[in-house]
């Protein structure tokens, strides 16, 4: 199994965009219970 | 007369195929054999094998049945492809159900098919008793079935296919699945597998190094990790708690799940478009925009 380095990035940039989503939630959450 | 034959001949195709799906879904239970050996769980160990055993000669038994189809190199159609989809499912459910009947955690077969079901479509109830204090052995495998359902058996034996045969569409239709990563189903079954594995290793470290920062014992904490990640890739619901995730009591590690259950949640044609370098599909594609838009 050979991983390439577009894919490496394309792991990194799907980890970071869940992330953000599950912060925007987090964040979201955090205003509307204040 | 004729008909009559036709009929032999599909029972022979089906028969193949079928056992061969069997064969390779039960080689897995290797994992939880070796589980258990490291864990010196003795009792786990025997139901495994047993059950590893029986599930072995049923697959090569079927195989032989259908041998003639595959000398005679025949090729499988949609009626084919549709009833060994639904054949394995259903004697892979009765054989994976044995290690849990032997292990005594649960109070009849039926239960105990109804656990496996319920990890081979990902659905997460669970009728197992004592959960708490199950083996590891039988705690692997309950994950590990989750993670396959998650995927699908039948892909997981197209992944091992040593060259493309005409029916493997049709197999692959037949278990619910019509994604096609690149033009051929075993590539396509192999790409699914590889981005299963490469996030299976970033989850699992990821809530290992979670796990131990609650104050999980390190080799306790890399099989909660497994165990979680399995459950979470598949969007299922398992784990090896009765209080399932609100036994870490970390939001961390709750996070780390959350992640995890989201990415699982994507299409593996999202996955795969992304990891080829089109990135903007993160934002193009329909089931991320639902998922921006629900939570407003």
């Amino acid at each position: 199994m050979v991983i390439r380095k577009s894919e490496i990035i394309g792991i990194v940039a799907e980890l970071i965009a869940v992330a953000l989503y599950i912060a925007l939630i987090y964040a979201a959450t955090a205003i509307i219970m204040r | 007369m004729s008909r009559f034959k036709n009929r032999e001949h599909s029972i022979e195709i089906i028969s193949y195929y079928t056992g061969y799906i069997v064969l390779i879904v039960a080689s897995t239970m290797i994992i939880p054999i070796i589980t258990s050996l490291l864990f010196r769980e003795w009792n786990p160990l025997l139901d495994f094998i047993i059950s590893g055993g029986i599930s072995l000669i049923v697959g090569a038994i079927l195989i032989i049945i259908g041998m003639r189809a595959k000398e005679s190199k025949s090729t499988v159609q949609w009626k084919h492809g549709f009833a060994i989809a639904a054949l394995a499912w259903i004697i892979l459910m009765i054989l994976c159900a044995i290690p849990y009947r032997l292990s005594g955690n649960t109070k009849s077969f039926l239960d105990a098919c109804f656990d496996v079901m319920s990890g081979f479509t990902t659905t997460g109830l669970a009728l197992t008793q004592d959960l708490d204090h199950l083996s590891n052995g039988l705690n692997m495998w309950r994950h590990m079935l989750t993670f396959i359902g998650g995927q699908g058996m039948v892909v997981l034996a197209l992944t091992f296919l040593a060259k493309e045969i005409g029916g493997a569409y049709k197999m692959y239709v037949g278990e619910g699945k019509d994604i096609e990563l690149v033009p051929n189903v075993k590539g396509t079954a192999r790409h699914i597998w590889k981005i299963s594995m490469v996030y299976l290793i970033i989850g699992t470290i990821a809530l290992w190094i979670a796990g131990m920062a609650i104050g999980l014992k390190p080799v306790s904490a890399l099989l909660h990790a497994f165990y979680i990640f399995a459950s979470s890739w598949s969007t299922g619901g398992f784990a090896p708690n009765t209080q399932n995730i609100m036994y870490y009591h970390s939001v961390l590690y709750e996070t780390i799940a959350m992640v995890i259950f989201i990415l699982g949640s994507f299409n593996f044609g999202l996955h795969y478009a992304i990891w080829q370098g089109k990135r903007r599909e993160i934002i193009k594609n329909i089931e991320a925009q639902s998922f921006l838009l629900h939570p407003l």
